[in-house]
């Protein structure tokens, strides 16, 4: 057997070449675990998607993707609402298993879980940490998302309890002036002005006892049907209401909702109000557009001068975020939710010097 | 006499009614639709009485609205007996009636006598506060003083109030204002500059 004996110069090279294959192994090694994280975190992602970002939902069906990534074991009390309920999924298999705990809590949904992950899945940095790190953090997003919806939802319902009472006591006033007026007037000239009145009036009170029975039956009445208004009237109404001075140009006479139309304004330009040491006069432009759906466009567009820092978009629309010490960071996001039940939209652009609201309201134009 | 009552609701119909009630208890009257209107005719014409609601557009269930008026009376127009009248919150809205400067608190829905009997006490109490400064030279002046933040505090309110009413009865006059308050000229306009006081800021 002939012994070969290599050479110094080809002692480097066969290091080399080892050096270079370990470092290909620990390459292909590193691509498989970003790979299957890659793949974990996504399924997660997917998932809350698919279940709208319920957190009871998310919670219940996410196991599966976190055995897929070491963990052996997720135990949890649950309290929602007022019901508690304990849940338990996987087995606890051996020696080595790290425990680690959880407590998620608003308002009245609280999550307690622990989770046992492998010796192997509970390394720091380890795919399976990571991924838990994820999962706790979208449950949490999901549990934030629940508590702002039933906050607005009930804003909402307090709007809706405050018309109706406002309402009924006007025309509880009305009966009783009415009444009162009735029997109190004697001489014929007074009676004759009384019923000048009512001739005016008294319609106005039966449309509106009308609508306000209409609200309580169905609020969503709203958003059906419509009627046929201007735009530029409509617009300097609110504008009026909030003291703004616009530069206006453009007109369409549509039919939609009006109180609804109304709502939205009120909102997109009650911010103008809220914030109105900071922004200039502004232009408001009415467009309509032609196209295959016939809608008109409401573009409302403010000089940045005066606002110190740039806005965030993602944050605009977000319930219950304000800059404003007085508003409650809700109207523009009423304002988008009011123009999805029109199939409406509006989007926020801004440039160095000038910012811009837009409304789509698909809609008849008379 | 002057015995005009401005009714300030966005209720078309119920400005109505409630005017017809008023005009039948033998006051004039002069309607307003918003805070805007109600300011607009408070500043052209002199009224004693003001009958408020205070929920307007665009903030029909708070009383945002209302406030601002009573906020801008009690600052321009002190001597205006503004009674409240509102569908609203009772108690939270009597509070802020009062804190802001109302005169009366009426609930709806109020009989005709009740208002009646409000309007002509606000007129009684109107016609009594200018009396007292005609005969006694007396001025009321009413202020929020806040206990803990000194007598210093409170001295300069008292003073930026007088000053206002005065400057506003005169209707800016320097001179006259300086006449009825027996100060030198150049203290009125030290203290108008003190204030930072002008004809339109009054608003």
């Amino acid at each position: 057997m002939e012994i070969v004996y290599l050479s110094f110069y080809e002692w480097g090279w066969l290091g080399m070449v080892l050096i270079g294959f370990s470092l290909l192994v620990t390459v292909f090694y590193f691509r498989l675990q970003s790979k299957r994280l890659n793949q974990s975190l996504s399924k997660l992602y997917s998932l809350n998607q698919t279940i709208n970002h319920d957190a009871l939902a998310f919670f219940e069906q996410a196991w599966p993707i976190l055995e897929a990534v070491d963990c052996v074991q997720m135990k949890a009390q649950i309290e929602w609402f007022g019901e508690r309920k304990e849940v338990c999924y996987g087995l606890a298999k051996g020696i080595g298993d790290k425990q680690y705990s959880f407590n998620l809590e608003r308002d009245d949904m609280r999550f307690d879980i622990q989770l046992l992950l492998t010796k192997r899945g509970s390394g720091i940095e380890s795919i399976s940490r990571l991924v838990v790190k994820t999962f706790i953090y979208i449950l949490e997003q999901n549990l934030v998302l629940k508590q702002s919806e039933i906050l607005t939802s009930q804003k909402r319902l307090e709007r809706y309890q405050l018309f109706v009472q406002h309402e009924i006591k006007n025309i509880a006033q009305f009966i009783l002036l009415l009444s009162e007026q009735i029997q109190g007037v004697e001489d014929d000239e007074a009676k004759l002005r009384l019923v000048n009145r009512l001739q005016d009036t008294l319609p106005l009170m039966a449309q509106r006892a009308s609508k306000t029975v209409q609200q309580m039956v169905k609020p969503q009445l709203e958003f059906t049907g419509g009627e046929s208004f201007s735009l530029v009237k409509l617009v300097s109404e609110v504008l009026k209401m909030y003291g703004l001075k616009a530069e206006m140009t453009g007109e369409a006479v549509v039919t939609l909702p009006r109180y609804a139309v109304l709502e939205i304004l009120k909102n997109v330009l009650g911010n103008f109000e809220d914030h109105s040491g900071s922004f200039s006069e502004l232009k408001i432009k009415i467009m309509v557009q032609d196209s295959l759906i016939q809608s008109v466009k409401i573009n409302i567009v403010s000089s940045s001068e005066g606002v110190r820092t740039k806005m965030i978009p993602e944050r605009l629309f977000e319930p219950f975020w304000t800059t404003s010490e007085s508003g409650m960071g809700l109207g523009l996001f009423l304002a988008r939710e009011l123009l999805k039940e029109l199939k409406g939209s509006i989007e926020f652009t801004q440039s160095q010097n000038e910012f811009s609201f837009g409304i789509t309201l698909p809609c008849q134009i008379d | 006499m002057n015995n005009t009552v401005l009714i300030v609701d966005d209720d078309p119909v119920l400005r109505s009614m409630l005017a017809f009630s008023l005009e039948e208890g033998g006051y004039s009257i002069i309607e307003a639709a918003s805070r805007n209107e109600a300011i607009e005719v408070l500043r052209m014409q002199s009224i004693h009485v003001v009958l408020l609601d205070m929920g307007m557009p665009p903030n029909e269930y708070t009383p945002e609205e209302g406030i601002a008026v009573l906020e801008w009376i009690s600052s321009v127009l002190p001597q205006v007996r503004v009674v409240v009248l509102t569908g609203q919150d009772s108690e939270s809205t009597s509070y802020d009636a009062l804190k802001y400067g109302a005169f009366d608190f009426l609930e709806k829905p109020i009989s005709t006598e009740a208002l009646l009997r409000a309007i002509k006490r606000a007129f009684l109490f109107f016609e009594q506060a200018g009396k007292l400064k005609a005969q006694e030279g007396v001025q009321k002046v009413q202020i929020d003083a806040v206990l803990g933040e000194g007598v210093k505090a409170i001295r300069n309110k008292a003073e930026e109030k007088l000053i206002r009413q005065v400057l506003s009865d005169t209707e800016f006059n320097v001179h006259e204002t300086a006449r009825r308050l027996e100060l030198k000229r150049e203290n009125v306009y030290y203290l108008i500059k003190k204030y930072s006081l002008q004809r339109d800021s009054q608003a």
